[in-house]
């Protein structure tokens, strides 16, 4: 026991050491802009195209109409009686059209965008979640620092098509900065100050969201915490215990407490980044002030160049207002989602060395374990310390141990999952790492105790198991005959087509133990796997079926040794382990013992200890 | 149209509403920023045509310039500040809904709302709006619901200050412009986006993304292979919605042409009279000025006004509002008001049947079963026999559809379930594993140190009750720290032997072993039996090895009970339960050639 405790304790500590998320390895902001920019375009080139173009366009007849005012201005100050009324009229109807325009303009490049945007939005999102499914490893599901950034990632995927949006926004506000800007300078060159003036607001709001960014990160495990709880109370499965133990109003309050935390200093960095933001407004807001001065005093010009200073001067506020809001949520939000998914790319492309060679096509001489450490990445302790193992071909292996003493890693690392921290894995003597990991799973078949409820028709759900017959009826009845899961399919309302899942229209609902031998059928749905590995599948299932299960199993992996196929198998239940041509017993991190179980039981060792007790409580 | 204009206006009016209960002082901020934010630029154009008019005079410029730039300056201010308010309020907003969402599914006694199929889109709306997976969370789209309500405001203040000019200029170009509203209402809005049809290809998409993204499908996903498959499921229903809603907006856009011609025909005709006026001299340059500014202002209308923002605002207030009824009318537990006063108690099923509303096929059939005060109780039976249905009846979960349960002779549906649960601990297949300190799970309504430790110890756990209590149980959060599945199961039976050390008298276990290992499961049950002695314990198994320690062994096959009695009782009949403990232990006789000193002889 103590030996244990001290692996809690290690656990623990292993995990502390895991520093906060860096975004140190995260691409620059104007890489990551211009590469989801090419995959924007790669999407939809000629709506992409033309929605720029729009976004240009709309912009003219709006930075006109200052120009427009000035004229009519004039006009009507104008003392020549000739051209006096036609001016006037003229730059009234440019007036009129110029609002007109700007007005259809705007409606006309929102359909185009939105058009765009939706299917970018497809194009996006698969993309996305292709990348996230197709990294070969789990470890970005299972690192802190990885699952935060991810998360954002994933559940922010609109926020990437917004982003083309934004930008397209801003390039249009930007054009129309620098209209302002020339019709400023035509009145004075100094005019265009006023323009440096609204840097600082540009500045700070970029500053702004990156500072509020930071605290949002800071504070995310309330947030997390606020959401699980929320979960907790608002799901029905948990809501059996939440009812029982009577603490309904208890959770509502926790929740909303870890809600406080995560938001009290959120709301506070945002209020102290918005003063800031106002004050630098009110400063470019006095220089406009100045500005106006500098033209109706200092340069004594007439009431044209008055009026153009003004109506110039306004719509440079809200133009650099606007692009300044716009760019502070590129900054904020899509910059950020788009560096997130250049990193995301980046890091799918990294995990994958490349491996080329194949997987043998039968075992002839079995799979080797040289030196194996593992430790998960991020934490200390080594799960796995030296483990040298060989599995000839042909046999059936059980792994037992205690909890926590390493027997699934090594299957996770048997499925690639991960990358032995140190030693080798061989497979007929060629190193799995240099296998295409594709090729290699293809060869496998199994469950795991922590299977996943896919629900779809239970067809599909165990047509999984070897995608190529998704749909084959013929396939899926052999697999389910395989599992023994009969009774499952016969109590379904249309067998194999019914759909599981009472959340879906006329789902079935289907028990723990059902889902666990349809997960079992889906691990049998392929018929040649060079390994089959069996992660504790029968947990949840009753004796009959267990018995039934195990009879029809031990016969298959007899008839298959042919082939070569190893079988892996874990398992608590002696019942079932003894029967294996090899038992490898875990304790800690390394191999205590091997052999047959008849070996085991001579060398009274840890085997015996743990068969006797618990072929003690069935006598 | 009248309907729908209807039920428009009153989806506005909730969002108003639950604005105000979220945050009466930031609500009240926020609506006067809108109201500033819309009428300072009236007020600008007016300090602008004094400007003007006192340049023209060569009058003193202080005046019209202190107004200009207040106003400016005012404007430019507020801004940011709105945006903040905006952000804050969004965020209150959508915590006051989640809290809402919370008691709407907390408050009930029994668990029917949670499962029933037809609630469940509004479940997830409800869940999930804040997410930015449906639009961006509502600290952003308040922002982009104010910037509406703006250009609105804006436009209606430009338009009252044309009156200045002539009286029939701000009808005008108020109809001009709010007729793009109106001709436009159609096009580009997805308004029938809320058919089955849409829901369904929308939860399937959503599916499909998730089991690309989250972490539970991943080991299967690759394990199988299924990136590719997932991926492409989820784009063809993707590609399903895009179609549903482009063929739902597409016939609409001929109306943007008939715009067009009101639109410049409406200006066309106030600029040419301000044109004439001016020309004629009828009309200062300074009051020119401001009415061309106004005149332009209007404009805002176009742009203004409820976007799609509000729609997205609006969503989870009336999935939330359908929830609300649907839980209030929907079937509810029996409400008692009797208490019980022993610890352990008497329990009797009658002939009680049960099915689930979702499904036909009945659960439970004429199931007839006692166990006395103080007894344990093991129930077997094949999976989907009705076992966890029993453990939800007995917490009051459910009601039975017929027959009773009595406790100490009172139907239980005369208990007051808060009291009767008090006197109830269970620990299911699928507990809870919170995301808190080991303090939190094992004793959520907490308990002294030395009773969670002792429970902790009760169930097996020597290692876990001499940490630190305080340590988080899951690897994201700082400090946190991941159980393996049988940790977890020691902590969840630790819960239920905490509640008893505080006083509960009934203990239900459903499958309480199942990913313990060989040496944890032997250990561990004959511990909490002791721990649990003076308790009425009803175990649900599949293990004989745990069963066989029971007082009485229950078989129940099809919703009823079909044998009863004590483990040598029912070998000794030699029926089902003998059947299923044999093939059980078979696997340790059968093939025994070693032979050694471990016996089976007893079976």
């Amino acid at each position: 026991m103590s030996r244990s405790k001290r692996n809690v304790d290690s656990d623990i500590s292993g995990i502390a050491d895991v520093g906060s998320a860096s975004d140190a390895d995260m691409p620059g902001a104007f890489l990551a802009l211009w590469r989801t920019f090419q995959l924007g375009y790669r999407a939809e080139p000629k709506l992409l195209t033309s929605s720029l173009g729009l976004a240009l366009l709309m912009m003219l007849p709006d930075a006109l109409l200052a120009l427009w005012l000035k004229f009519l201005v004039s006009g009507v100050l104008s003392t020549n009686t000739h051209t006096r009324s036609r001016n006037i009229k003229i730059a009234a109807m440019g007036l009129a059209i110029s609002v007109s325009a700007t007005w259809f303009l705007s409606v006309l490049s929102q359909r185009v965008q939105r058009r765009f945007r939706d299917k970018v939005a497809i194009a996006l999102e698969s993309h996305v979640a292709y990348l996230q499914a197709s990294v070969p490893t789990i470890e970005h599901h299972e690192r802190p620092e990885l699952l935060d950034r991810l998360a954002m990632l994933r559940d922010q995927v609109f926020a990437l098509d917004h982003m083309f949006m934004s930008l397209l926004s801003t390039l249009g506000w930007m054009f129309r900065l620098v209209i302002t800007a020339v019709l400023l300078a035509s009145i004075h060159p100094a005019l265009v100050l006023l323009f440096f003036c609204a840097l600082p607001a540009f500045y700070t709001s970029t500053w702004r969201p990156a500072v509020e960014r930071k605290v949002e990160e800071s504070v995310i495990g309330h947030a997390r915490l606020a959401r699980h709880l929320f979960m907790t109370g608002t799901t029905a499965a948990p809501g059996k215990e939440v009812r029982v133990t009577g603490t309904q109003r208890w959770l509502v309050d926790e929740r909303r407490a870890a809600w406080e935390r995560s938001y009290e200093p959120v709301a506070k960095v945002r209020v102290r980044t918005a003063l800031w933001h106002a004050g630098v407004w009110a400063v470019f807001g006095l220089a406009y002030v100045g500005a106006i001065v500098f033209v109706a005093s200092g340069l004594k010009r007439g009431v044209g160049d008055v009026v153009l200073v003004v109506a110039a001067g306004t719509r440079l506020a809200s133009y650099v207002g606007a692009t300044a809001g716009e760019l502070g949520f590129l900054r904020g939000f899509w910059l950020d989602a788009s560096r997130r998914l250049i990193w995301l790319e980046d890091y799918a492309s990294g995990v994958d060395p490349g491996a080329t060679a194949q997987a043998p096509a039968f075992l002839s001489n079995g799979i080797t374990f040289e030196g194996v450490s593992f430790r998960y990445p991020g934490t200390q302790r080594l799960v796995l310390e030296g483990v040298d193992l060989c599995l000839p071909a042909g046999s059936v292996i059980a792994v037992v141990g205690e909890n926590g003493a390493g027997k699934t890693t090594l299957v996770k690392l048997l499925a690639r999952m991960y990358s032995p921290t140190e030693g080798r894995i061989t497979i007929d003597g060629i190193d799995l790492a240099n296998i295409d990991t594709r090729q290699w799973r293809d060869r496998l078949a199994g469950a795991f105790q922590d299977f996943y409820r896919f629900e779809f028709h239970a067809q599909r759900t165990i047509g999984l198991g070897e995608i190529d017959r998704l749909d084959d009826h013929a396939a899926a009845t052999h697999a389910v005959d395989r599992a023994g899961a009969h009774d499952v399919i016969d109590r379904l309302a249309y067998g194999l087509d019914t759909q599981l899942g009472p959340s879906w229209a006329q789902g079935a609902e289907v028990s723990f133990g059902q889902w666990q031998k349809l997960a079992l059928a889906r691990g049998f749905m392929r018929d040649d796997p060079l390994v089959l590995i069996l992660d504790e599948p029968t947990a949840a299932l009753d004796a009959e079926t267990e018995h039934e299960l195990f009879e029809r199993f031990a016969a298959a992996s007899r008839k298959s040794s042919m082939a070569g196929r190893i079988t892996v198998l874990i398992s608590h239940r002696f019942s079932t382990v003894r029967m294996a041509d090899l038992i490898v017993v875990m304790n800690g991190a390394r191999v205590a013992e091997i052999g047959s179980h008849d070996e085991l039981i001579s060398a009274n060792g840890l085997y015996r200890q743990l068969y006797e007790i618990q072929a003690a409580s069935y006598t | 149209m009248g309907i729908q204009e209807n039920l428009r206006n009153r989806q506005e009016i909730a969002l108003c509403r639950e604005l105000w209960r979220s945050a009466p002082g930031f609500a009240a901020a926020w609506w006067s920023c809108v109201f500033l934010r819309g009428v300072l630029p009236a007020v600008a154009s007016v300090a602008f045509g004094w400007l003007v008019s006192n340049v023209t005079r060569h009058a003193s410029l202080t005046g019209p310039l202190v107004m200009v730039g207040v106003t400016f300056v005012t404007l430019l201010v507020i801004q940011p500040l709105h945006q903040l308010i905006s952000a804050q309020l969004g965020n209150r907003l959508a915590a006051h809904l989640y809290d809402h969402l919370m008691e709407v599914c907390v408050t009930p006694s029994g668990l029917s709302h949670l499962e029933r199929p037809e609630l469940i889109n509004d479940l997830t709306m409800a869940r999930d709006f804040d997410l930015g997976m449906m639009g961006p969370p509502l600290a952003i789209s308040m922002d982009f619901v104010a910037g509406g309500l703006v250009d609105l405001v804006v436009g209606v203040a430009a338009a009252l200050l044309l009156f200045g000019f002539v009286w029939w200029a701000p009808p005008l170009l108020v109809v001009a412009w709010g007729s793009t509203h109106w001709l436009l209402r159609e096009s580009g809005i997805w308004r029938d986006r809320n058919t089955d049809e849409v829901r369904n290809a929308q939860r399937h998409a959503e599916y499909s993304y998730r089991l690309a993204v989250d972490a539970s499908p991943a080991k299967e996903l690759r394990f199988f292979g299924l990136a590719g498959w997932v991926t492409e499921r989820f784009v063809d229903t993707r590609k399903r919605l895009y179609e549903l809603q482009y063929e739902a907006t597409e016939l609409r856009e001929k109306s943007i042409a008939l715009c067009v011609v009101i639109v410049i025909a409406a200006n066309g005709v106030v600029f040419w009279v301000l044109a004439n006026q001016a020309s004629d001299g009828r009309l200062t340059t300074a009051k020119m000025v401001v009415f061309v500014q106004a005149a332009i202002g209007v404009a805002s209308i176009a742009f203004g006004g409820l976007n799609w923002a509000v729609d997205g605002a609006c969503a989870p207030i009336m999935a939330l509002k359908r929830l609300d009824d649907a839980v209030a009318s929907g079937p509810t537990i029996a409400a008692g008001t009797a208490t019980v006063a022993s610890a352990a108690q008497d329990i009797c099923f009658k002939s009680v049947c049960f099915s689930y509303e979702s499904e036909g096929r009945s659960v439970l059939n004429d199931f007839n079963l006692r166990i006395p005060a103080g007894t344990s109780m093991a129930i077997v039976g094949q999976n989907g026999a009705g076992k966890t249905t029993l453990a939800k009846l007995l917490c009051r979960l459910y009601d039975p559809t017929a027959g009773v349960i009595e406790i100490d002779g009172t139907p239980l549906t005369e208990l007051d379930a808060d009291s009767w649960r008090t006197h109830v601990t269970a620990v299911f297949q699928d507990f809870i594993k919170f995301e808190m300190s080991m303090r939190v799970n094992v004793a959520p309504r907490g308990a002294p140190d030395a009773v969670i430790r002792a429970a902790l110890l009760d169930a097996g756990g020597d290692q876990l009750a001499s940490g630190d209590l305080d340590t988080i149980l899951s690897k994201g959060y700082p400090g946190g720290t991941d159980l393996s599945g049988g940790q977890w199961q020691r902590v969840a039976l630790a819960r239920a032997l905490c509640a008893v050390r505080q006083g509960a008298g009934v203990v239900l276990l459903d499958e309480p072993t199942a990913q313990l290992d060989v040496r944890g499961e032997a250990e561990i049950f004959q511990r909490v039996l002791a721990a649990t002695i003076e308790c009425t314990t009803i175990l649900i198994s599949h293990r004989f090895s745990t069963v066989r320690l029971a007082d009485c062994i229950a078989v129940i096959d099809d919703g009823r009970v079909v044998e009863l009695g004590s483990h040598d009782e029912l070998i000794a009949l030699g029926g089902r339960y003998r059947t299923m403990f044999e093939l059980q232990a078979s696997r340790f006789t059968e093939i025994d050639d070693a032979g050694q000193e471990v016996t089976y002889e007893s079976l």
